[in-house]
């Protein structure tokens, strides 16, 4: 029945781009089943005025540009924390564009349809589930909609007795994975990501060297440049105007101190997590254990997080290949997995 | 680290028709099964306060399936005719076992009390500011602002009705509150607050709510009752009045508890200074008007600079709106399934008996 099903409404390869993306509070990424891959800093600027319209030459602008001009426009991060951030029309909105803006860089064909798996950060799918959905809606035929570690999870193969910490911008997902779709019990979320590492790193500066001029953009340079835990064998050195001069400053301890200070709630949302399950599972579980997200880069964490959960038993972590794009693949070979029944009803 | 994907095809196509029908349950908004949560179903009929003496029953029941058990267990104690009281070995017994358990989770959570209208009560308003930060921060403008949002995040559910005392800034007295919270009908009452303290350099979290001690004596004349000592009807409604006074501050204790739990949690993690003063009992006129589990959470501290820099990031706002939510989820999960479980065998156990 269902095979007969299938036959009767599979669409020839070329119809249909599958697609996958993450939703990133900071960076969004796509993957296409063309074999086109993407990712954008997630900001969306639309221009001020006439005048800076005039200047930029374009009605809105995306990621990087619209950091880099965000004087000129009214520059909106629409995801913050994991979820839309005030549900404004003005976020939503800006989602949209995103979308359209990404799914535009895997250049689909003119005619063909577009099936989208989307990662989302938890928090989101939990809270904003409705609306990221009718937000995708609009540039897809058929969409699906998941948590972003959960995406990780199935992109690395990891469905079984393996638990997924996706250390995002806005949150820190986790995702136990046993052989089902996890639920809410199976999920966490911290919201100790990089943007609280930001804030924090910046607080830490700005009190210690309160002469210096550190910015929120600066600061997140610095943490994705020289983020680090543990231990380290040189000094994190950075050059920052005081007073219209450049001066050099040595940011190793607040550096060192702030990104370290994710490790403990990583922790013990981790032993939370698991021991909530049987003895068997769990020593499984902490023997595959997948860091993503952009601080599974920084660097230090795996060993600095096997140290910390050492006194719980034997902990093997690992960081997943491609962090940037692991949450976007996972995604895509969900959408090509996915029975094409089951699109039939998503669109 | 690519995996040797080591599930099986039926485990993928499991997990897939998984996703298709967490889209289908999104699509339609409804909301996904959990595990061990109360079940939603509205029932005026069995509401909170109407189900305590159902509740009451349930009890005697299962101090009843304690007691058979235990005799089954020892019937040699029994024999040697120990001078203890029936009903006290049972108190004893249910103090040491079950109200113990019960301690520890939720009463709601083994008679499968159903939450459905949760009334959120953001503290002062209007010409009442509350307590104000250094930098001008007014406790009425952050309490109205989290209860939004986690009106929000519980709306989100679709399984609850989410009320509020007050939409805007203005004042409600607490007897208005606590009317309201009854012509509502509500299941559960949640006051948020902002404390004040004298050392501006400190920072805590605490929860409260409203109960007197803990009264045994409901529960041991419940024990009586169940293995044969009769009350008088007036004792008998004394007892199911005071197992309801009971009930309340046992549910009010554990809802504050667990608050408490996810709230520090939370905060802890954005400040490692932040001062656990725990869940405690207090005399708040606006939890002992309400008649189901009340809890007045002090989520932050004004008179501390840090934190009051804190409460103006709305990022915070909604980090302390998610320790609210997680505490009543987690509160409405209870861990007591099992339990009942258990309770509901021993009197299984008794039918069969019988028969």
């Amino acid at each position: 029945m269902a095979a007969k099903k299938r036959k009767t409404t599979t669409k020839k390869a070329d119809d249909v781009l599958h697609i996958g993306i993450d939703l990133g509070t900071s960076r969004s990424a796509i993957a296409a089943s063309n074999g086109k891959r993407n990712w954008v800093e997630s900001y969306v600027g639309w221009p001020k005025d006439f005048v800076a319209r005039k200047m930029l030459g374009k009605e809105i602008l995306f990621g990087e540009e619209a950091l880099k001009n965000r004087l000129s426009v009214q520059l909106v991060r629409p995801l913050e924390n994991g979820v839309i951030r005030e549900g404004t029309d003005r976020d939503v909105e800006a989602v949209k564009e995103l979308l359209h803006h990404l799914i535009g860089l895997v250049e689909p064909g003119e005619n063909q349809k577009i099936h989208a798996a989307v990662g989302v950060p938890a928090e989101a799918l939990r809270v904003n589930k409705l609306a990221i959905r009718d937000t995708v809606r609009e540039y897809a035929d058929a969409l699906m909609i998941v948590s972003e570690p959960f995406a990780v999870a199935y992109g690395q193969g990891a469905l079984n007795n393996a638990l997924v910490i996706d250390i995002g911008a806005g949150t820190v997902d986790f995702c136990i994975m046993h052989g089902t779709m996890p639920g809410e019990e199976d999920q966490r979320t911290l919201t100790t990501g990089g943007d609280y590492v930001d804030r924090q790193l910046l607080g830490r500066l700005t009190e210690r060297f309160p002469a210096a001029s550190f910015n929120q953009t600066q600061v997140r340079h610095f943490k994705e440049q020289y983020g680090f835990v543990g231990k380290t064998n040189g000094r994190v050195k950075v050059s920052v105007p005081v007073e219209g001069k450049p001066v050099e400053h040595d940011i190793t301890d607040a550096v060192q101190q702030t990104c370290g200070s994710i490790i403990a709630p990583i922790v013990e949302a981790t032993i939370d997590l698991i021991a909530r399950y049987d003895p068997e599972f769990q020593d499984q579980v902490k023997r595959n254990i997948f860091l993503a997200g952009g601080g599974s880069q920084i660097r230090g964490i795996i060993t600095e997080l096997e140290d910390a959960l050492k006194e719980y038993g034997s902990f093997k972590v690992a960081a997943v290949d491609d962090p940037l794009f692991a949450g976007a693949d996972g995604a895509l070979a969900l959408a090509q997995d996915m029975p094409q029944e089951y699109w039939d009803e998503m669109g | 680290m690519k995996l040797e994907r080591p599930a099986t095809r039926e485990d993928r196509n499991e997990i897939l028709r998984g996703v298709y029908e967490e889209n289908l349950r999104i699509v339609r908004n409804e909301q996904r099964p959990r595990t061990r949560i109360v079940r939603f179903v509205r029932a005026p009929a069995t509401r909170w306060t109407g189900r305590v003496a159902l509740a009451a029953l349930a009890l005697l029941v299962i101090f009843g399936g304690v007691q058979l058990v235990r005799e089954i267990q020892a019937p040699e104690a029994r024999a040697a005719g120990t001078e203890e009281d029936a009903a006290a070995r049972i108190a004893r017994e249910f103090d040491a076992g079950a109200a113990a358990q019960a301690a520890s989770a939720s009463i709601a959570g083994v008679f499968d009390l159903e939450v459905r209208t949760i009334v959120l009560d953001p503290g002062h308003g209007g010409y009442d500011p509350g307590t104000t930060g250094r930098a001008g921060t007014r406790e009425k403008d952050i309490t109205l602002d989290v209860a939004r949002r986690l009106r929000r995040r519980l709306d989100a559910y679709g399984a609850f009705d989410v009320l509020m005392t007050r939409e805007d800034d203005r004042k409600v007295h607490l007897r208005e509150r606590v009317a309201f919270a009854r012509e509502q009908r509500a299941d559960l009452f949640v006051s948020i607050h902002v404390n004040a303290l004298p050392d501006t350099a400190v920072t805590s979290v605490e929860t409260y709510y409203f109960g007197l001690t803990e009264d045994e004596r409901t529960l041991r004349s419940a024990a009586r009752e169940n293995v044969g000592s009769e009350l008088s009807n007036a004792e008998f409604r004394d007892a199911l009045d005071r197992a309801g006074e009971t009930m309340k501050f046992q549910e009010s204790k554990q809802l504050a508890t667990s608050i408490q739990s996810t709230l520090f949690r939370s905060i802890r993690q954005v400040n490692a200074d932040a001062r656990d003063w725990g869940a405690k009992s207090g005399p708040f006129v606006v939890l002992l008007g309400v008649e189901v589990p009340s809890v007045l959470a002090e989520i932050a501290v004004l008179s501390n600079p840090t934190e009051e820099s804190r409460l103006n990031d709305p990022a915070h706002r909604e980090r302390l709106a998610g320790a609210l939510e997680a505490g009543i989820l987690a509160y409405l999960r209870g861990p007591l399934s099992e339990s009942m479980e258990s309770a509901t065998h021993y009197g299984s156990q008794e039918e069969k008996d019988d028969d």
